[in-house]
């Protein structure tokens, strides 16, 4: 039978074994220990345990296991180094248990074990966990940003502030995709430019070949100048970290992080670069959000832009509304310019007033110089958009030069259906922003847009003037000028857009000695009741002049208007005044009275010759007429029922007021009378929506 | 919360006996307190907590920025005084809990008649001049023991008391949150305490303090514990033969008999 010896079993075991009292100093240590330590027995026997624990180990001892087993009487499992004889560090497990010797003095004997492998994979796993932490973190972090400054900070305050790198910085291509920007809302603008320079001049690696050979790491050299704020903290030998960021196969910018170490481990190189790729796919999400964002804003923008040029009705007040519109939106400045009016824009804006007419007269004098190389020109010529950076021949003369001088213009083809319009210029001075590739689509929409709606506008305006001139050749007739009478007309229709109305007046000679003067009402208003008049009123001419007397003629009249249904129910007032006796005749088809102020007489209304109004069926025959003698300096007055009548008010009382206002005013000055009554009268503009039309005829004598 | 509540505060001792208010030092909470505590039971008001986040404290109100520097726990200390409507009180600090008590007797002197400073530091890491007896290298490793070392959440040991022969009636239980602190909060309260620094405070302590010192203390060793004496305006010095770090557990007698005659003195 084989019997192992306690004593063997104790120093050769497996383990270490160790017996201290209670101040510390050694009483029993087994062969075991010693030869892990390498610590001479004399030597440990002699002293404390404090020789066999490090700085930290001491502390934790006194502060944490002394207690313990004070008061539990023993501990277990507890992670500790020991200090070797050489200096060398070793981690153990330890356990101890307390005992009460012979004497009553307390003996800790502790069990030791060789935990260096343990340890080390215990320390793989805190890492591990450590950097699934910071993963997380950062994912939360990156998930929660909006935009790419909010990604500049999730990446500082992770790198430089949770881990210990000592400073980072994010560069992203720009949308022309040719250089890398560097995204620091702080940076000066100095750093900036170096990095720029570094960039480009190879102090830092071309983007394209970290996209094929992956992250780079390299020695800090050079590119120490790039981070001025931690450049103090960085050592000589500290590196640099350039991590590609990709979406899909394109490299959108890289991640560079500076380490005060001399080397990055390889599980910070792997969380290096998952950190990039989250960055990566964190800006093309923001990125695609800003997008859709800004493209929203400007579907607003051009939804918006028609709803508020529409009411315009000419090309210059819609051209000018666009302008006022896209400063400073979209531009510093803008133009419009037209090929038929000339050198002079047809409507400009400027973000700044004071600036408008300095801008106003340098686009004459470019449009005036002509040559091919303003991009107006160009545009129009082309048909393209014409974009540029930079304007260098703008004449160093005009005053406040940098307000006009372009950092970016873009000049836009205005077109219609039926071909150029003009041309829309944009530009940025100022404010130093610029004009990309990306907005081509949404300015060239809005050129069409603005081009379609210029166009229209000139059509409103075409058929505007067609209207007008129709209408006046509805009223078409010059005031007879004759020594024996004289003749002041006022007019108004009563609809706002229509020149001309139902009410018409007409006075001509008959022959060289009578005068006719008709003033006549169509049932309706507007377009429709013009249209009647005009071809009433063309009849009563016609009807007037085939030397019928007053009655025959409105008899005549009278059948006219049975084959026209639209005329029925018209009125008028047709008088014929001889005008070398002052013989008055006329007729009155249900019509307002003519009013007679004779010279030292009280206004009086002529109520004789009145018949019923146009297209009643009547029986034929001639209709009945009034007769009167005028004294030289009489003055008729021939009205439609607009300047006698107020809605709330019966015609009598109307009619008074006017027999009074006549009397009132005295009929000099002539010319003015008829306005001057109507504005007496308180109707026209503003008032009812009638039609008002008041003719006064001066009879001189003869 | 109510801080009785936060600080798992526990008071025994009779209602109108003058208030004694124990502090533990880092690393355990106030069962270190159950060797010393039962000498002054009958006479005085016994105050027990426990600092936030540590013992059975309430992890949930650990505030990580107002437990960044003493004085949060010092002005737990002073909340528990305001709550409790003591009248002045004796403070029995150990260890870092010796400079939490002297911030707050600096602060609101009026709510302290003495200070005993059971195993203090002013200050843990050497500088120019001054020896704490650790470097800052030191300081690292310990947390570096923390973070392997799971004390904070390994099954529960059987608690055994080895009880002091002397002291029988001690009893045998022992609750299970002796020494097991949440290791994240283990980990800052080891940071800010020895990373302190309160030499330029022990000036302005008005109240009368006993430096109470170890022959051998690995933490506070005796030339600190005669540094904090001599800043003191207003100190006496007993060193006792025990060693360690921690004799209110490991020699509790002389202990007891050490702030005994302190109070005593000058009553």
């Amino acid at each position: 039978m084989f019997e192992e010896r306690a004593e063997d079993l104790y120093e050769q075991a497996p383990c270490g074994y160790l017996s201290v009292l209670e101040d510390g100093s050694i009483v029993r240590v087994n062969e075991t220990l010693l030869r892990w330590t390498g610590h001479a027995r004399e030597s440990l026997m002699a002293g404390n345990l404090s020789a066999l624990l490090t700085g930290g180990g001491k502390l934790y001892f006194e502060t944490h296991l002394r207690p313990m087993l004070q008061a539990q009487g023993r501990v277990r499992e507890i992670a500790l180094e020991l200090v070797c004889a050489d200096g060398r560090r070793l981690p153990v497990l330890l356990n101890a248990t307390t005992v009460q010797g012979p004497s009553g003095e307390r003996i800790t004997r502790a069990t030791v074990l060789d935990a260096s492998e343990r340890r080390e994979y215990e320390r793989q796993l805190v890492r591990a966990r450590t950097r699934v932490e910071q993963l997380l973190r950062v994912t939360a972090a990156m998930g929660a940003a909006v935009d790419v400054d909010d990604i500049v900070e999730v990446l500082r305050r992770e790198l430089t502030e949770h881990q210990t790198f000592s400073a980072c910085a994010l560069a992203l291509m720009e949308h022309t995709g040719d250089r890398l920007e560097l995204q620091d809302r702080h940076a000066s603008p100095e750093l900036v430019r170096r990095w720029a320079r570094a960039m480009s001049g190879g102090d830092l690696p071309d983007v394209d070949q970290i996209a094929t050979t992956g992250p780079e790491f390299r020695s800090l050299g050079r590119a120490r100048a790039l981070f001025p704020a931690a450049a103090e903290a960085i050592p000589d030998d500290g590196m640099l970290a350039i991590l590609p960021l990709l979406v899909g196969d394109r490299t959108i910018g890289v991640l560079c992080v500076v380490s005060a170490s001399a080397k990055f481990a390889e599980d910070e190189r792997a969380n290096l670069a998952a950190i990039a790729d989250l960055a990566a796919q964190t800006v093309d999400r923001a990125r695609l959000a800003a997008l859709a964002k800004r493209n929203a804003a400007r579907s607003g923008f051009l939804a918006e832009m028609g709803r508020t040029i529409e009411p315009r009705r000419t090309v210059t007040s819609r051209a000018q509304q666009v302008v006022d519109l896209l400063v400073p939106y979209v531009a510093d400045y803008a133009t419009i310019e037209t090929a038929d009016r000339g050198a002079v824009p047809v409507a400009a804006a400027h973000a700044d007033p004071a600036h408008l007419d300095p801008l106003i007269r340098l686009r004459e004098r470019k449009n005036l110089a002509g040559g091919n190389d303003d991009p107006v020109v160009a545009a129009i010529a082309t048909g393209k958009p014409h974009m540029s950076a930079g304007d260098t021949d703008v004449p160093p003369s005009d005053g406040d030069v940098d307000a006009l001088i372009p950092c970016s213009s873009v000049a836009l083809p205005l077109r219609g259906w039926g071909g150029s319009v003009g041309a829309l210029l944009l530009a940025y001075s100022t404010s130093k922003r610029r004009y990309v590739l990306d907005d081509l689509t949404f300015l060239t929409t809005l050129a069409d847009r603005v081009g379609l709606a210029l166009e229209t506008a000139r059509l409103y305006e075409r058929e505007r003037a067609v209207s007008y001139t129709l209408q006046h050749s509805l009223m078409a007739g010059e005031l007879p000028s004759d020594p024996r009478a004289r003749i002041a007309v006022h007019y108004e229709s009563g609809a706002g857009d229509m020149e001309v109305g139902g009410d018409w007046h007409n006075e001509f000679m008959l022959d060289d000695r009578t005068l006719a003067v008709v003033v006549g009402d169509v049932v309706g208003r507007g377009l429709a009741a013009a249209a009647t008049m005009g071809q009433l009123r063309s009849a009563v001419r016609a009807l007037s002049m085939a030397g019928l007397g007053v009655g025959a003629v409105l008899d005549e009249l009278e059948r006219f208007v049975e084959a026209m249904p639209e005329a029925h129910m018209a009125t008028l007032i047709y008088a014929q005044l001889d005008l070398e006796t002052g013989a008055l005749q006329w007729g009155c088809t249900g019509h307002p009275p003519p009013l007679l102020l004779a010279p030292n007489t009280a206004p009086a209304y002529l109520w004789d010759g009145r018949s019923m109004p146009l297209g009643v069926q009547m029986a034929h025959g001639d209709r009945p007429v009034g007769t009167q003698l005028l004294t030289g300096g009489s003055v008729l007055f021939f009205y439609t029922d607009g300047v006698v009548e107020r809605r709330d008010e019966s015609m009598d009382v109307g009619l008074e007021r006017l027999a009074n206002v006549a009397a009132a005013r005295t009929p000099e000055p002539f010319d003015s009378l008829a306005d001057d009554l109507v504005e007496m009268m308180q109707v026209g503009r503003g008032a009812a929506e009638d039609d008002v039309c008041l003719v006064c005829l001066s009879f001189e004598g003869s | 919360m109510d801080v009785i509540t936060k600080n798992n505060v526990s008071i025994t001792g009779p209602p109108d006996g003058r208030p004694m208010i124990f502090a533990p030092g880092y690393g355990c909470d106030q069962t270190m307190w159950r060797f010393v505590t039962p000498a002054f039971e009958d006479r005085y008001r016994i105050v027990l907590f426990d600092h936030a986040g540590t013992g059975g404290s309430d992890v949930a109100v650990y505030d990580p920025v107002r437990y960044a520097s003493l004085a949060g726990y010092a002005h737990d200390v002073l909340s528990i005084c305001e709550e409790l409507a003591l009248p002045p009180a004796i403070f029995v600090g150990h260890s870092v809990s010796s400079m939490i008590g002297a911030l707050a007797a600096i602060e609101q002197p009026e709510r302290f008649e003495r200070l005993i400073m059971i195993g203090p530091s002013p200050r843990y890491i050497d500088d120019d001049g001054y020896r704490g007896g650790f470097s800052a290298a030191d300081i690292d490793e310990l947390l570096d023991s923390l973070d392997s070392n799971y004390l904070g959440w390994s099954g529960a040991i059987a608690p055994v008391i080895m009880g002091n022969p002397d002291r029988p009636e001690l009893g045998a239980e022992l609750t299970e949150s002796f020494c097991r602190n949440d290791p994240e909060i283990a980990r800052r309260f080891a940071h800010v305490t020895f990373t302190s620094d309160n030499r330029q405070d022990l000036p302005q302590v008005r109240t009368p303090t006993l430096v109470v010192q170890c022959e051998q203390d690995a933490i506070a060793p005796r030339e600190v514990g005669e540094y904090v004496h001599g800043a003191l305006p207003h100190s006496e010095m007993v060193v006792l033969g025990a060693t360690g770090h921690c004799p209110h557990m490991s020699a509790p007698d002389e202990t007891i008999a050490a702030m005994e005659a302190f109070l005593t003195d000058r009553r």
